[in-house]
């Protein structure tokens, strides 16, 4: 039972993170105010725009709704369905593809975003990888998979690059679940604040141990303490 | 006395029970583990041929259409598909990174769809040589998909392992090649399809892109050590002495410089300075910090004077990150009153005694170059108006943000309170278009930007 009662509280704990997350991400709305003959400005521009590109509208994008523009829309609303008065209103917005700005009523301020545990993640591969190197070392580590997100070849999210599969020893033996040093914590940061010694190096090696050969093809960048760094 | 050997015989016989259920027991947790593993390999194996197929259909697709709406959804779908191809490509266990050919066409396909998808969003018009690369992409997704196949083949027929992963006792299966080689000899192949050659974030324009602040003369490197000493030096008692010169060959060829106090065996203090133009890249003093005694306010100022101090000027603070009794102040370059995001510098406080403990110009000599900002185009009034009305807008200015493909755009920053979270909106001072948003959220060591 108490297992069950566990289970169910982790699952309502990560729907409300998972809500706050998804409140957070949504973006604002931009404001659609209601457009006429003689209106301009910059949302007279974005109507224009969308009506050119749909092939309703034949004239300039300047800004001012004249007659071409009222022409152009009231073409749009009759194909669409919609009442052809030449006035750019809620429901043209809409079907321009604009939603018109939401009330914050129905925003609520979102908390479910508070620490990011990145820092913990990258620091424990750093200490798995890299314990015994200078500190300067264990930023180039921190940086090299930072690096790897960034890249289009390698996956896009950390956990994504650090779990990839025989990508990290430390992550297939193990050895990166016990908790960083303080020195670790501190590199991890350093390289997420934007501090990369191995500049844009890809991967690194220890040249003690026995790696594929294809690896010393790689461009080296440089070396810091006991770990080659290449692109 | 008679039969004395009886309790030790039912002792062993029991020892001998005892040994093989426990050894039958591990067996079969060793068997269950490596089919769970072989399970989720092939889960991402046959997600990944389900997501490569849909992206050659819908690339099809996005080349017949001629509706724009259409368009558009069927480019974010190309988009949605390309990513989760390129994590379930990344989850197969491949010794070596030797699939980086076909990660990358995933990306990239899937980056510039997006592309194409955010221009119709926006009613830009999409050029016909745009549409054109969608058929070279068509192409080779095409390719991509007929090996996955053939590879499934093999693979139901038993021609091919499922994994690496195999337990001891199928001796049988030794001499088949597992599925994941077949992969690295299909990246191979892809090689020799043509990149892609387009604006986004993963074009080989900006994998390949060239430092634009690198001005000036070769260096030599005892010019380098030459001139980092005297960028530790500069405002500080201590002397320092050279101990060690090294090479880096990153993006921006440099000198690494040790430097060590001249009477003391600590702290090493690393400088990286460019060999073109002598530019200081970075500066790590490797020391511990105590706890703080300095406020990250005074902190900004300390951090306004070392950079004063060595003779860059026209940098402005803009927010402060503060971890581990560091706080680490961010500078933007200023052009007549206007901030150009690009261009940034990063100095690292130790708040113990106030000594600044490190310096990031990378991004800076990456960005940095002499700008013609256009005027404004569109009235701060104007611009305004695009801003969502129920935002508070708490303060403003004029400032050069990049976009995705590193083009720079002039836009007005409007930073604002909704209901007690703080939102920055950029709306473009030419087009009047709202460029971003970015939600400002407090961590435990500082304000961060999503």
């Amino acid at each position: 039972m108490r297992g069950k009662r566990c289970i169910v509280f982790v699952i309502l704990a990560s729907f409300i993170l998972l809500s706050g997350i998804f409140l957070y991400s949504q973006s604002l709305p931009a404001q659609t105010p209601t457009l006429y003959w003689g209106s301009s400005g910059p949302s007279v521009s974005k109507v224009q725009s969308k009506l050119k590109s749909w092939g309703y509208y034949t004239g300039a994008v300047d800004g001012v709704f004249g007659a071409g523009t009222a022409s152009a829309v009231k073409k749009f609303q009759s194909k669409n369905g919609l009442p052809v008065d030449g006035v750019v209103g809620k429901s043209t917005w809409a079907a321009l593809g604009y939603n018109p700005a939401q009330p914050a009523a129905a925003y609520t301020p979102s908390r479910g975003v508070t620490a990011r545990d990145d820092v913990m993640l990258l620091a424990r591969v750093v200490h798995g990888e890299a314990a015994a190197e200078p500190y300067l070392g264990k930023v180039a580590v921190a940086a090299v998979i930072l690096n790897r997100v960034n890249s289009e070849k390698f996956p896009n999210s950390m956990a994504g690059v650090i779990y990839q599969p025989h990508a990290f020893e430390s992550i297939t033996n193990g050895i990166a679940n016990n908790a960083p040093s303080q020195e670790s914590v501190k590199a991890a940061q350093d390289a997420m604040n934007g501090w990369d010694p191995a500049q844009g190096a890809l991967f690194f090696w220890n040249p003690a141990k026995p790696v594929s050969k294809w690896i010393w093809s790689r461009p080296i960048i440089t070396e810091i303490g006991g770990h080659v760094f290449a692109r | 006395m008679r039969r004395w050997w009886i309790i030790p015989a039912l002792a062993g016989i029991l020892v001998v029970g005892a040994v093989a259920y426990w050894g039958y027991g591990v067996t079969r947790d060793n068997r269950q583990l490596v089919t769970y593993l072989n399970n989720r390999n092939q889960r991402s194996f046959y997600e990944l041929m389900g997501n490569v197929e849909h992206m050659e259909v819908m690339l099809s697709k996005g080349i017949v259409s001629g509706s724009p709406t259409q368009r558009m959804m069927i480019f974010s779908d190309i988009w949605r598909e390309a990513y989760a191809a390129q994590e379930n490509l990344t989850s197969i266990p491949i010794a070596g990174p030797s699939l980086t050919r076909t990660s990358a066409f995933l990306s990239q396909t899937g980056d510039y769809a997006w592309s194409l998808a955010k221009k119709y969003a926006r009613g830009i018009a999409v050029k016909p040589e745009e549409l054109d690369k969608l058929n070279e992409l068509h192409t080779e997704a095409g390719y991509l998909a007929a090996e996955l196949q053939k590879i499934e083949k093999n693979a139901s027929d038993g021609r091919l392992l499922w994994s690496e992963i195999k337990s001891r006792g199928d001796k049988t299966l030794k001499d088949r090649t597992p599925v994941p080689d077949s992969l690295t000899e299909i990246n191979r192949n892809m090689e020799e399809f043509p990149t892609l050659i387009y604006d986004g974030p993963f074009s080989d324009h900006i994998l390949q892109r060239k430092p634009l602040g690198l001005t000036g003369k070769q260096i030599t490197r005892a010019q380098a050590s030459d001139l980092a000493r005297r960028f530790v030096e500069a405002g500080v008692n201590t002397k320092y002495r050279v101990t060690d010169t090294e090479t880096v060959n990153g993006l921006i060829p440099a000198f690494r410089i040790h430097l060590l106090p001249v009477n003391n065996p600590a702290p090493r203090v690393i400088v990286d300075v460019s060999k073109k133009g002598g530019h200081i890249l970075m500066m790590v003093n490797t020391r511990s910090v105590g706890n703080d005694r300095i406020s990250p306010e005074k902190a900004v100022t300390i951090a306004g004077k070392f950079l004063a101090g060595r003779r860059i000027m026209n940098m402005k603070p803009t927010y402060t990150i503060e971890q581990q009794n560091t706080a680490v102040v961010i500078f933007e370059y200023e052009q007549d009153g206007v901030l150009i995001y690009p261009d940034l510098m990063k100095v690292k406080v130790a708040l113990d005694t106030g000594e600044v403990v490190g310096f990031e110009g990378t991004g800076f000599v990456m960005n940095h170059h002499p700008r013609n900002l256009p005027k404004p185009k569109v009235s701060r009034k104007e611009a305004l108006e695009a801003v969502n009305p129920e935002l508070k807008v708490m303060s403003e200015k004029l400032a050069v943000i990049p976009l995705e493909n590193l083009e720079e755009v002039l836009v007005y920053e409007f930073r604002g309170d909704l209901k007690g979270d703080t939102f920055i909106v950029y709306i473009n001072a030419v087009t009047g278009e709202e460029e971003q948003v970015l939600k400002v959220i407090d961590t435990n060591s500082g304000p961060v930007t999503m």
